[in-house]
């Protein structure tokens, strides 16, 4: 047995997909320069709109054809069939890639030894072709994905999966991550999960709820049958914070794993709004009430060091750690409209980040803090629109009719989801990191407060 | 004033008290026995007897207040409504209405009352958390610059997330900006 089983964790949740090196294909140590340097770099981005608005020119022509089954011993055609639309589906919805119109590809040619197999995938936009096969494999399915360069014939990338008990989707998205992660560095964000608030369960309760980055895999995760909202993660992963009125009066509470035992943090002040979660994890920020003004506290999730950074009469709300750690962004009123600030953890150093507009708020930092996205206004509905930190320049990401707010970054910071209405309820959306490629991730009742989780394994 | 209020209330208890005990004293102890031997009995007595007897019965006697659950369907609270973005009490109907309720609570002084912030779904839903609980704050505080013991009012602010009424227009909107008047306790 000479194969080397990684056997990682896909996440912590569910079951393990053991990864293994195909032996048949030998595999490439690093990807050719061409690709990489043909990538827009993910992180720093020179020019904002540049990235923003990725153009189809930028980006990496890539075939996804079903896979293949081993007529040997043929996988099940449903998880096939599961197994190839997320792993299509993934890469379609990556500003890295554009997946080459399935029409187009031609019968065989899989995998492309010769030049003119190479070229037939060619002939379809791509510069790569994911060839994928399937097979049983002692009572699992296993997986093997292969990512040919189509001008060299090599393939930069192969590897074998074994479901051990996932989703053929899940495996998919694993895929989907490895392949992105050849070309950026870091993996995808077909992994990840967005926690968001729904009243689907009737009355005018309201619940939290989880699902897959999708949309897929919706699932209830409070039974308080009261009003709980604003959920936010910990950096990990591991921990959810949120705000409940399940004693009457709203409270903070949070809760480890899914299905965990929610915990309380006492405080004594009122309102008890919006938290978030330091990076550390040991401390959550949040806007507390105090004989009727709301202001911005700290505190740790057993309730000690309580801390009050604003001493305002305005309004102060809606606090949100950087990604360092080392500053909170608000909102305040306390120059006339409500408008998001920045100060250190201490409370001191405030100043004004958004200038424009007659209503700014739900700031959202990027995973890498370069960037906030948030609810911005002028006339009519909100829009969100992202400021660019150190240019200080303001893009607005959507347009047309109906209200968008709450933004919330993918996190690796290139879909943003944030909640849309338009006369009627509002559901959670998604989009990359420009606002293109819209698509609706709820539709049951209202759907509220998304928020991405931001591990991204 | 709550003390003066209070103690004036008491008063008024038992003076009605008073004039009730007051009345049937005045009757005969055995009423029903002289009656029937009244006919005998000198006429002025019986002819004065009835006339301050109807007086008492019509007067309401000790006013009560229904249940908690009753009170609050009859709304003898008004609710006091706001513009876009602001939770200052507006001059007129508003500061009319909460003085009328300020009144009403003095009246009731056992009553205990909540009032929830409510905020019209066009805001965020992060700010109008705290816009809602700036609105019902500056309507408590409204009735305790009138007299009304601050220990009696609780507050609580929904944002847009448990609108008072259902709805995406302009109707819709205004009335739910709102600081509504629950009462929680008689």
């Amino acid at each position: 047995m000479k194969r080397l089983v990684l056997a990682l964790a896909v996440t912590a949740a569910a079951a393990a997909i053991a990864k293994a090196r195909a032996q048949e294909p030998p595999v490439p140590p690093a990807p050719s320069p061409a690709p990489v340097t043909q990538v827009a770099p993910p992180a720093q981005p020179a020019d904002l709109r540049l990235v923003l608005t990725a153009e189809g020119g930028r980006r990496i022509g890539i075939a996804v054809p079903p896979a293949l089954t081993d007529p040997a011993s043929p996988a099940d055609p449903a998880t096939a069939d599961a197994f190839s639309q997320a792993l299509a589906g993934d890469l379609g919805y990556s500003p890295w890639f554009v997946v080459a119109d399935p029409t187009l590809y031609p019968k065989g040619f899989r995998p492309p030894v010769t030049r003119e197999d190479g070229d037939a995938w060619i002939a379809t936009g791509a510069q790569f072709l994911l060839d994928t096969q399937i097979k049983a494999e002692g009572g699992q399915t296993s997986f093997v994905a292969q990512l040919y360069d189509l001008r060299t014939l090599k393939a930069i990338l192969a590897r074998k999966y074994l479901s051990a008990g996932a989703t053929s989707r899940r495996v998919g998205h694993a895929v989907a991550n490895d392949v992105v992660r050849q070309f950026t560095g870091k993996p995808g964000p077909f992994l990840t999960k967005i926690a968001f608030v729904s009243s689907r369960d009737g009355g005018r309760n309201k619940e939290l709820y989880l699902m897959d980055y999708d949309g897929a895999n919706q699932r209830r995760i409070t039974y308080h049958r009261s009003l709980s909202l604003s959920p936010d993660w910990s950096f990990d992963g591991e921990k959810i914070v949120y705000q409940s009125y399940i004693n009457g009066q709203p409270g903070l509470f949070w809760f480890g794993k899914e299905g965990g035992t929610k915990t309380q943090i006492p405080l004594p002040t009122a309102l008890n709004a919006s938290p978030s979660f330091s990076p550390d994890g040991k401390t959550v920020a949040f806007c507390g009430s105090v004989k009727g003004n709301p202001e911005i506290f700290t505190v740790n999730l057993d309730g000690t060091g309580l801390k009050r950074l604003t001493n305002n009469v305005s309004i102060d709300s809606t606090p949100r750690f950087s990604p360092n750690g080392r500053e909170i962004a608000f909102t305040s009123n306390r120059q006339g409209s409500p408008q998001i600030y920045l100060m250190d953890t201490e409370g001191a150093n405030v100043r004004r980040l958004t200038l424009t507009g007659n209503w700014s708020d739900e700031a959202a930092f990027s995973p890498d803090g370069s960037k906030i996205a948030f609810a911005c206004r002028n006339e009519g509905d909100f829009q969100i629109c992202i400021l660019d930190m150190q240019s200080g320049r303001t893009f607005q990401i959507t347009t047309g009719a109906g209200a968008n707010e709450n933004p919330t970054w993918s996190p690796d910071g290139t879909l943003i989801a944030w909640e849309h209405s338009n006369g009627g309820a509002s559901q959670i959306v998604s989009a990359f990191a420009d606002g293109s490629n819209l698509r609706t991730l709820t539709s049951a009742k209202d759907n509220s407060y998304p928020a991405w989780a931001r591990n991204l394994e | 004033m709550t003390n003066t209020v209070r103690s004036l209330g008491v008063v008024l208890a038992s003076s009605a008290l008073a004039f009730t005990l007051g009345c049937c004293a005045k009757k005969p102890a055995p009423a029903p026995a002289p009656e029937v031997q009244a006919a005998p009995a000198p006429t002025p007595v019986p002819v004065t007897e009835p006339t301050p007897a109807p007086i008492v019965e019509q007067a309401p006697p000790v006013e009560t207040l229904p249940d908690v659950d009753e009170i609050n369907k009859k709304g003898y609270l008004k609710d006091v409504f706001f513009d876009f973005d602001k939770y200052e009490i507006r001059e007129g109907a508003d500061r009319d209405n909460l003085a009328a309720d300020a009144e009403w609570l003095k009246k009731w002084a056992t009553v205990k009352i909540r009032i929830e912030g409510h905020c019209d779904e066009r805001g965020t839903r992060q700010y109008n958390l705290a816009l809602g609980d700036k609105r019902a704050n500056a309507a408590k505080d409204y009735l305790v610059s009138l007299g009304v013991d601050a220990s009696r009012i609780e507050t609580i602010s929904y944002g847009k997330d448990r609108p008072f009424v259902e709805g995406h227009n302009e109707e819709a909107w205004a009335q739910n900006r709102r600081a509504h008047f629950v009462v929680t306790a008689k």
